[in-house]
């Protein structure tokens, strides 16, 4: 069963994706800040990153570096409303860019092709 | 003095009063000379039995017989005469009579008189020397005569005994009058002499006026003229209009059967046909070289006038040109010293039986007084054309920067707002599609979550638009196939189609030129007028999507049945955050527009009949290639067209 981490500031965004990838057989934990999610990292193992850009404090790009710093190999899937981040250089070293929907069927998409490739490249 | 001789006199005086009087009432030279001759032939006047003019040719240097009068056979003479004494017509009876008859002018004498025509020179007639001398010449008898009678005048004229006098004019001899008395043999007497020669001065009078009236006349038409352009250039605003008026005018005033207005552009040496009129357009139509191009350039080249009067006498005409036109002018178009273009005409209209069809001198020159004005016409023109285009460009900056301001505006707003909606509406569609799984098919409750899904969905659409807005960048251009993008676009709006039903009528053209583009941006703008259009399809309508080639560059048309869009709003459709009130944000054409500014083109909208709405996004073909183009138009250098012409003059 993979293990993910979800990022995001909003509870209900939060709330949902938990539950969604949940039932999608993923063990989900939810961190609501950069900070939090660092913490998180250091002290379990995850698959895969969910990661969203804004939010106040320590942002997701710079919550990226962070990971990228300690963590190279862990796959970072970035999660934001604003897709204007795609062009940040930053961003480029996460494993991929999905704009904020309601409709998750892209953000689930990419999740698993991304650890499928991650499986098959091991 | 005696008696008779005072009466003689008092009636000569009297009769000289009444003559001038009735000269001095007309000004056509016609008329003038037609009352002259009237006067020395009438029984009541000097009575001689027959008389001619000849009248000075300057430019000729030529004395030539123009009008003669009087019977063509002692029976004729005999019959006038009778006639004439039982009606005993007054001077003025007579004169009306002569004047008002159309064929007088068809005299047998007039015939003879303008077979006639003497070098201004000595010893060639008598007429000359009369001419030359500016006084009288008595010939008692012809064969005993010291001076030179012409062979010619002697077979047409001379039988007896004839005077000689000058019409003079302020000095200056305008021709000469003969008379005689063929029939009747009467003696000439040394009174009748001087009176002859009082009437020739006033008729040189008479003359002078009526070519000083003929003049005015002419200055009158060329100052309606003048004012017929200036009103022109006022009332005219567009350049094309102002050539065409010149190009009508100048034929017309001139006579001519056609006429051509060629404009010069000095910085590139090209000569091009501006406006024409009558027979000029199928000069520039058959691009004749020799009566078009070629004229038009040693005219602007040499700045003056060009006059054939014979094109079939001329070789630098080809046998083509000298069957179609048989005389032409050309003058240059002038204004501060700067190179504008020429006029050219063909054929002349005779005006009369009397009017030649070659272009004169005096044509020549008023027409270049015309082009005088016509060149400032142009120049006016032009600077207006100037001024509002200045002032047409910046009302579209004016316009454009309203937007831009307007356009970042949003930007900054559309990306805090987006965050701050986005992600409440990413949970709240989210877990309506949560619930909505768990439900049965039958359950009601679906239904109202399956709003809450489209409506969050619909909301998500909305911020993608505003953060398209936020992200215009400059486009990433490269070379692409706009079928290819237009196929990919209606690709993507393949779903909402098939919700409508519309009816996609698809015309792309093949062999369209490649454009230099971004293809993504131009795939959002062709998706936002697809989108559009789709909105306000009715269910199971229309949609045509076309490309073609016009001109230099490529339309995108596409065009939905429905209402179409009141003129008023259509300035409206490309501002941000105008909408119709349905719904959408107001920014898919907004965007679309900048979109498309960006790539140097324009979208325009219309309706009509068949369509409710016409969406037409117009793009440039890429520089490269207009470039490419113009390096193989065929360039003609001034110099070697002058000298073709400069070996005439």
């Amino acid at each position: 069963m993979k293990a993910l981490l979800v990022v995001d500031d909003d509870q209900s965004c939060r709330k949902l994706y938990e539950s969604e990838f949940a039932d999608e057989g993923y063990t989900v934990t939810g961190a609501a800040s950069g900070s939090e999610a660092l913490e998180l990292l250091e002290r379990s193992t995850f698959d895969l990153v969910i990661l969203d850009v804004k939010m106040p404090g320590m942002d997701g790009l710079e919550t990226l570096c962070e990971i990228m710093k300690t963590k190279r190999n862990l796959p970072v899937v970035i999660n934001s409303a604003y897709s204007t981040f795609k062009t940040n250089f930053t961003s480029w070293s996460a494993e991929a860019y999905v704009v904020k929907s309601s409709n998750l069927a892209e953000l689930k998409r990419t999740v698993r092709s991304v650890l499928e490739e991650r499986a098959t490249a091991r | 003095m005696e008696q008779s001789a005072l009466e003689t006199k008092i009636r000569e005086f009297w009769l000289l009063f009444k003559i001038i009087n009735v000269m001095h009432g007309t000004m056509e030279l016609e008329r003038i000379l037609k009352i002259i001759l009237s006067a020395v032939t009438a029984g009541s006047a000097l009575g001689f039995n027959r008389a001619m003019i000849f009248l000075v040719d300057e430019e000729k240097d030529l004395l030539e017989g123009r009008m003669g009068t009087g019977p063509a056979s002692v029976e004729e003479a005999g019959r006038i005469w009778s006639e004439l004494e039982t009606s005993s017509a007054s001077f003025e009876t007579v004169v009306r009579m002569s004047t008002e008859d159309a064929g007088g002018g068809d005299d047998a004498l007039t015939r003879t008189a303008r077979s006639l025509a003497f070098p201004l020179r000595g010893e060639v007639d008598i007429t000359v020397d009369c001419v030359l001398g500016k006084s009288p010449i008595h010939v008692k008898d012809p064969a005993a005569y010291s001076g030179i009678i012409s062979r010619k005048l002697k077979d047409e004229f001379v039988r007896c005994e004839f005077v000689a006098v000058p019409i003079m004019a302020k000095g200056r001899a305008l021709g000469a009058l003969i008379a005689d008395n063929v029939f009747s043999r009467k003696l000439v007497t040394g009174e009748e002499v001087d009176l002859l020669s009082s009437l020739a001065h006033q008729a040189g009078l008479a003359i002078e006026n009526g070519r000083v009236y003929e003049r005015m006349k002419l200055r009158l038409s060329e100052l309606s003229t003048i004012q017929e352009v200036g009103k022109g250039i006022l009332s005219t605003t567009s350049l094309k209009e102002v050539l065409e008026l010149i190009a009508r005018i100048s034929a017309q005033v001139i006579g001519a059967k056609g006429s051509v207005l060629w404009l010069y552009e000095e910085s590139e040496d090209v000569v091009t046909p501006g406006a024409s009129f009558g027979t000029g357009a199928s000069i520039v139509e058959k691009g004749f070289e020799g009566l078009g191009e070629q004229l038009a350039r040693w005219a602007i080249a040499e700045k003056s006038p060009v006059l054939v009067q014979d094109c079939t006498a001329d070789p630098r005409f080809s046998e083509e040109e000298q069957g179609v036109v048989s005389s032409v002018m050309a003058v240059p178009l002038t204004g501060l010293g700067n190179r504008i273009g020429a006029i050219t005409v063909y054929d002349k209209f005779a005006r009369s039986d009397f009017d030649s069809n070659v272009f004169e001198r005096d044509e020549e020159q008023f027409l270049a007084i015309l082009a005088d004005q016509a060149a400032i016409a142009v120049q006016n023109a032009r600077l207006f054309e100037a001024v509002r285009e200045t002032e047409k460009r910046l009302r579209e900056t004016q316009a454009l920067l309203l937007r831009t301001e307007k356009l970042a505006a949003v930007g900054e707003m559309s990306a805090k707002v987006a965050h701050e909606i986005r992600n409440p509406l990413t949970s709240i569609g989210g877990f309506a599609r949560r619930v909505s799984k768990t439900l049965k098919p039958s359950d009601p409750n679906r239904d109202y979550l399956e709003i809450i899904i489209r409506e969050s969905e619909r909301l998500e659409r909305i911020l993608d638009e505003q953060l398209q807005f936020a992200q215009l960048s400059r486009p990433r251009l490269k070379m692409e196939d706009i079928n290819e993008v237009v196929q990919q676009s209606l690709q993507l709006v393949s779903e909402e189609a098939r919700r409508k039903k519309a009816k996609v009528l698809k015309r792309l053209a093949v062999n369209l030129p490649t454009l230099l583009l971004d293809s993504d941006k131009m795939k959002q703008v062709l998706i936002n007028i697809l989108q559009n259009a789709l909105k306000f399809l009715p269910v199971g309508g229309r949609m045509k999507l076309e490309t073609k080639k016009v001109g230099d560059g490529v339309h995108v048309i596409i065009a939905n049945e429905g209402q179409s869009i009141p003129g008023e709003l259509m300035d409206q459709l490309f501002v941000p955050f105008f909408t119709s009130g349905r719904d959408g944000t107001g920014l898919g054409l907004a965007v679309a527009y900048q979109i498309v500014r960006e790539h140097g083109g324009e979208i325009k909208v219309r309706s009509d009949q068949e369509w409710g709405t016409i969406f037409c996004v117009c793009l440039p073909v890429s520089e490269n290639q207009d470039r490419r183009r113009n390096m193989r138009d065929r360039r003609v250098r001034l110099g070697d067209r002058r000298r073709s012409f400069a070996e005439d003059s």
